[in-house]
């Protein structure tokens, strides 16, 4: 176990992304250099509120397109035409992501209780999702299926916290 | 092995297509489809299924709540299923009487291993 839980999200984000894209999606995946790109015209975003001994969130972000690909590959092949559906689906990989994230941190941190409340879905152009007061470790994900971003805030949680006595 | 009829008490439609993808393609049905516990809970009573895929988070009534209304009989054909699978949340539903618990997402083969589970190890 690692010392301190940013040092374990630092460690296991990219495995636990990595299992959820493998199962979903059959894709492999690697960490980018390269974010979302600007003049992209339309992005959607996954929000997951966390509570319990931490609060805090997760937030999932990509282009249109790269949502598209995604969707299709959730649905067996087949597009997601309506919003309502493309937001459902979303929503579930949100709670896939998001609960083998917590899942990981419960098992190592004995007490924390992390819940995931249910994931909020939207959709925009330009959007820049930001929460004032918690440091984050925002990570890029290539994907066969696009490029997604995952960013992890949870308040009170830094580098040098030290939970040897959690 | 006779046909097997499944009920997919979950408000993803995504789990819904997985689960049915993998039980037709065993030879088995899908029967029902509930996406919150209360529905669940009639629709259990009402088609009396084989198998029972319960999800944890759901609207109106979870899983949990869900369990707490099921007999031991009902609770024999349940297989739980989550995204989250801390300990706790395992050792819950244990306490409830159920033996098959899978993490979202699942493989298909996954699926077909707990039902033969509680085919084979039935009371």
């Amino acid at each position: 176990m690692r010392d301190g839980i940013y040092e374990f999200i630092e460690g296991y984000l990219s495995d636990m992304f990595a299992s959820v894209t493998g199962d979903i999606f059959n894709s492999t995946l690697t960490e980018s250099a390269i974010g979302l790109s600007e003049t992209s015209d339309r992005r959607f975003v996954i929000i997951l509120g966390l509570a319990g001994q931490y609060k805090g969130r997760i937030i999932l972000e990509t282009s249109s397109n790269t949502s598209d690909i995604l969707l299709q590959r959730m649905n067996f092949g087949e597009p997601v035409l309506t919003l309502q559906e493309q937001n459902l689906f979303l929503g579930e990989l949100g709670n896939m992501v998001g609960g083998k994230f917590i899942t990981a941190l419960n098992n190592s941190f004995r007490g924390l209780e992390l819940r995931l409340t249910p994931p909020i879905v939207f959709s925009g152009e330009n959007l820049s999702v930001i929460t004032p007061e918690i440091e984050s470790i925002v990570r890029y994900f290539s994907t066969d299926c696009g490029i997604v971003r995952i960013d992890i805030g949870i308040e009170g949680v830094k580098p040098w916290l030290n939970l040897e006595n959690f | 092995m006779q046909p097997l009829r499944v009920l997919v008490i979950d408000d993803s439609p995504f789990v819904y297509k997985a689960m049915k993808r993998a039980v037709e393609a065993h030879g088995h049905s899908v029967i029902g489809h509930a996406e919150n516990g209360q529905m669940g809970l009639e629709l259990i009573s009402q088609l009396k299924p084989d198998i029972i895929t319960l999800d944890v988070t759901m609207p109106i009534m979870d899983g949990l709540q869900v369990l707490q209304r099921l007999d031991h009989e009902k609770i024999d054909k349940v297989i739980m299923i989550s995204a989250m699978g801390d300990m706790e949340l395992l050792k819950q539903a244990k306490e409830y009487g159920v033996r098959f618990f899978l993490n979202k997402p699942f493989q298909p083969e996954d699926v077909i291993h707990a039902i033969n589970e509680i085919l084979t190890g039935e009371r």
